[in-house]
C-alpha cells in the first residue's frame, strides 16, 4: 500500500513536470521555421537589414501573412527607387509562431546573430509587449504595427506605434455599439494585454455613453472549445456581444456560435472585423458588424492598387498596410539619421514622421511615440467580405 | 443553465476523455508504467486522420480508422524499441522516458504540421434539441462511435479468449507465461489498442474542435485524474471516471452557485476548467490512492 501510494505520487510528479515541459516545448527551435522576404543571401555589407517579427505559424498566421505582403511591397518599392543610404533595404522576417517565448526568440536572434537596428513586429499584444521590452532593453529601436495595449506607450524611447492603441479603438468601439442601440453588453477578449486593454477601456466608455457590459469573460488562448464561454455570455441575454478573438480561436467561437443558434439570438460585434472573420468560416459571420483600423488613409489608393496587382486578390486583412509603412518610415529615417545606427535611428524618427507621406493616413508621434492619430472604421462582412459600412 | 444541458455536455466530455482514459488504463495494466506520451498518441492521431481525409464522411471516417491502426502500430515499434529496454529498470525510468518521448513528440508534429490548429473540412451544421439541451448532430455520431467502440473493446476483454489472455497477463504475467500465453504478443496488443483509442479519441476531439499541437497536453490533467480516480489499470473504472469527472467540470462550471455564497448570482470562472481535474487528482491520492476500482495496489 505504501508504495503504491509513493508511485502514484511520482505519477503526479511527473505529470506537472509534463505540464511544464508542455510549456517549454511549444516554443522550442520556433525561431527555425523563420523565412526571409529578400532573395539573397548576403552576410556582408551590401544591404541594410531591418528585421520583423510576425506570427507566421499559429493562430494569426494568416494576419501574419498579410504583414509579411506589407513588408515585400515597400521593400521592393524602396530597392526600385535606389535603396536606403545607397544600399539595397533587405528585411529579415522572422516567425514568432503567435506566443511571447517566440517572440523574443526571434527578436533575440534579429538583435544578436543579424545586428539588425530596427525591429518591427509582433501582432498580438501579449507577444508584443514582452518582446518591446526585450528591445528596450537592449537598445534597439522598435515599432509596434498592430499591437493595441494601452501598455505599450509605457515601454520606453526606443519603442515607437504606428498603430492607434486601446484606448481609442475602445472608445471607438463603444460609440458605434452605442449608435447602434445597443444598451446591454457581454464582452469577450483573449486573457492577454490587449483582451485585459480592451476590456477596461470598452468598459469605461461604453458606460460613460449610458450602456452597461454585464458580463465580460476574458478566455484562455489556444484552447480548441470555446462553448462555455459564449454560452455564459448569452446567458444574460444581453444585446450585443462585443469580442475580438484571434484568427483560428475567433473561427471556433463563431463556428460554436452558429451551431447552438446563439449568433442568431444576439448579433456579435467584433472589434478588429478583419482578425475575426480572418479565419472563420463565412457563413458563421456573415452581416457581423465590427471596428476596423482603417486599411488606407486618404492619398493610399496607389498602395491598394499596388497591392491588388501584386497579390491578384483584395485586401486580406487591414495590418499589411501598417508594416508598409512602417518599413518606409524606417528607410526614411535612416536615410535622415544618415546612419543605421540605432539610437540615431531612434532620435530621427519624431523628425521625419510627417515628411513621409504614410498609406494608412497621418502618423505623427506623440510624446510617448505613440501614433496620436488613429482613423477607425465602422465595417460589415457583407458576401464573405469585410466592407465599410457607408453612412 | 438547465440540468439537461449540464446531462448532455457532461455525456460529450466523458466521451473525449473516455477513450483515451481506457487507451492509457490499458497499456498500464499489462506494462505497469503511467505513459505521459500517451496523450500524444491522440495528437498524433488527429493529425494523421487530417492529412489523409477528404471533405466527405466517408473519407473522414476512413483517415480516422486508418490513423488509430497506424497510431496502434507505431506504439507497438514504440514500445519494442524503446520503452522494453527502460522497463528493465522498473516503472519509474520508463515513466520519465515517456516525459521526454512525449515533448519529442509534440516537437515532430509541431515540425511536420506547424503550430497553427486546422480543422477538418466538414458541413456547418445546426445543434438540434433534446429535452431542453442543444447538440449538435456531429457530436450525437461522436457520442455513438465512443460508445460502440468501448463497449466493442469491453465485450473482447470480458467474453472472448482474446480478453481472457490479456486480463491473465494483466493479472499475473509469470503465471500466464508458464500456462503457455504469448505474453509478448499480449503486450503487443496493449499497446495497439490503447494507442489506437488514444488516437480514435484525438480525431473526434478534433471533428468536434479542431486539431491543434496542444491537443494532447490539454488532455493530460483530465485523462490522468480520470484514469487515478478510476482505479489505475482498471478499463471499468476509468469508464465511470470518466463520467463522474465530465459531470464535475460541468457542474461546477454551468451551475449558478449564487445561493452557495449568498450572492444573487455566482459562476465559477472558466479559466478555472484546467484546476478541475487537478483538484480531483490531489483529491483521490490523499484520501483513496488506489482509486474507485484499485487492483494497482495488489501488484505495487
Amino acid at each position: 500500500m505504501m508504495r503504491h501510494g509513493k508511485r502514484l505520487w511520482l505519477i503526479a510528479l511527473v505529470l506537472a513536470l509534463a505540464l511544464v515541459g508542455a510549456g517549454c516545448a511549444e516554443t522550442d527551435e520556433q525561431s527555425e521555421n523563420g523565412d526571409e522576404t529578400s532573395t539573397e543571401d548576403t552576410g556582408s555589407g551590401d544591404t541594410i537589414k531591418i528585421g520583423a517579427v510576425l506570427p507566421l505559424t499559429g493562430a494569426n498566421a494568416t494576419i501574419g501573412e498579410d504583414q509579411e505582403r506589407g513588408v515585400q511591397l515597400a521593400v521592393d518599392e524602396i530597392n526600385a527607387n535606389g535603396g536606403v543610404l545607397g544600399k539595397d533595404l533587405e528585411v529579415l522576417v522572422e516567425d514568432s509562431a503567435g506566443t511571447p517565448e517566440g517572440a523574443i526568440a526571434a527578436a533575440r536572434k534579429l538583435v544578436q546573430t543579424e545586428d539588425v537596428p530596427v525591429v518591427m513586429g509582433e501582432y498580438s499584444s501579449g507577444n508584443t509587449l514582452p518582446m518591446a521590452q526585450f528591445l528596450q532593453r537592449e537598445g534597439i529601436v522598435h515599432l509596434n504595427v498592430g499591437s493595441s495595449s494601452p501598455d505599450l506607450q509605457n515601454v520606453g524611447d526606443y519603442s515607437f506605434g504606428v498603430i492607434g492603441l486601446d484606448d481609442v479603438a475602445g472608445a471607438f468601439t463603444a460609440e458605434k455599439a452605442y449608435e447602434l442601440g445597443y444598451r446591454s453588453a457581454a464582452f469577450l477578449a483573449p486573457n492577454n494585454p490587449y483582451g485585459q486593454g480592451l476590456l477596461s477601456e470598452t468598459k469605461k466608455s461604453f458606460e460613460e455613453l449610458g450602456g452597461t457590459i454585464e458580463e465580460s469573460i476574458l478566455y484562455t488562448e489556444g484552447k480548441n472549445d470555446y462553448r462555455n464561454e459564449v454560452q455564459r455570455l448569452a446567458a444574460g441575454d444581453p444585446d450585443v456581444l462585443i469580442y475580438t478573438a484571434y484568427g483560428t480561436e475567433a473561427a471556433t467561437i463563431n463556428r460554436q456560435a452558429f451551431e447552438f443558434g446563439i449568433s442568431e439570438q444576439i448579433p456579435f460585434f467584433c472589434v478588429y472585423l478583419t482578425l475575426c472573420a480572418a479565419d472563420s468560416e463565412p457563413q458563421t459571420v456573415e452581416e457581423q458588424q465590427g471596428i476596423e483600423v482603417n486599411y488606407i488613409g486618404p492619398g493610399g489608393e496607389d498602395y491598394q492598387q499596388m497591392y491588388e496587382e501584386e497579390f491578384g486578390e483584395d485586401f486580406a486583412s487591414t495590418f499589411n498596410s501598417y508594416l508598409y509603412d512602417a518599413v518606409q518610415l524606417s528607410a526614411v529615417a535612416m536615410e535622415e539619421a544618415g546612419s543605421t545606427e540605432p539610437d540615431a535611428i531612434r532620435d530621427a524618427l519624431p523628425e521625419v514622421d510627417s515628411d513621409y507621406d504614410a498609406v494608412t493616413g497621418p502618423i505623427e508621434f506623440d510624446e510617448q511615440n505613440q501614433r496620436s492619430e488613429q482613423p477607425y472604421i465602422f465595417v460589415e462582412v457583407a458576401n464573405g467580405k469585410v466592407e465599410e459600412v457607408e453612412e | 443553465m438547465s440540468i439537461a444541458q449540464v446531462l448532455v455536455d457532461s455525456l460529450l466530455r466523458a466521451a473525449e476523455l473516455g477513450l483515451v482514459a481506457l487507451g492509457l488504463t490499458i497499456v498500464y495494466s499489462l506494462v505497469k508504467f503511467a505513459n505521459i506520451a500517451h496523450v500524444e498518441f491522440a495528437t498524433v492521431g488527429a493529425f494523421i486522420a487530417l492529412v489523409f481525409a477528404g471533405s466527405s464522411t466517408p473519407s473522414i471516417a476512413i483517415a480516422g480508422a486508418a490513423s488509430a491502426v497506424i497510431v496502434g502500430l507505431l506504439a507497438i515499434v514504440l514500445h519494442r524499441t524503446f520503452f522494453k529496454r527502460l522497463l528493465r529498470s522498473g516503472s519509474a525510468i520508463p515513466m520519465i522516458g515517456s516525459l521526454a518521448l512525449a515533448i519529442v513528440m509534440r516537437a515532430l508534429v509541431q515540425l511536420s504540421m506547424g503550430t497553427r490548429p486546422s480543422s477538418f473540412d466538414r458541413p456547418l451544421e445546426r445543434a438540434i434539441e433534446i429535452g431542453g439541451a442543444f447538440i449538435t448532430p456531429l457530436q450525437l455520431w461522436l457520442i455513438a462511435i465512443t460508445l460502440v467502440t468501448i463497449a466493442g473493446f469491453m465485450i473482447v476483454l470480458y467474453r472472448t479468449k482474446l480478453g481472457r489472455t490479456l486480463r491473465a497477463v494483466a493479472a499475473n504475467p509469470e503465471l500466464a507465461a508458464a500456462s503457455g500465453i504469448n505474453v509478448n504478443l499480449s503486450i503487443d496488443l496493449a499497446w495497439f489498442f490503447g494507442a489506437g483509442f488514444a488516437a480514435l479519441g484525438g480525431v473526434l476531439l478534433a471533428l468536434n474542435t479542431q486539431a491543434s499541437i496542444q491537443l494532447g497536453s490539454t488532455l493530460l490533467l483530465p485523462v490522468f485524474a480520470v484514469v487515478i480516480l478510476g482505479g489505475i489499470g482498471s478499463p471499468v473504472g476509468a469508464l465511470l471516471a470518466a463520467i463522474l469527472i465530465a459531470f464535475a467540470e460541468n457542474m461546477i462550471l454551468q451551475v449558478d452557485w449564487g445561493s452557495l455564497v449568498g450572492d444573487s448570482s455566482f459562476y465559477m470562472p472558466l479559466s478555472y476548467d484546467v484546476a478541475i481535474g487537478f483538484v480531483v487528482l490531489i483529491l483521490t491520492l490523499l484520501i483513496r490512492p488506489q482509486g474507485l476500482f484499485g487492483t494497482a495496489a495488489r501488484d505495487a
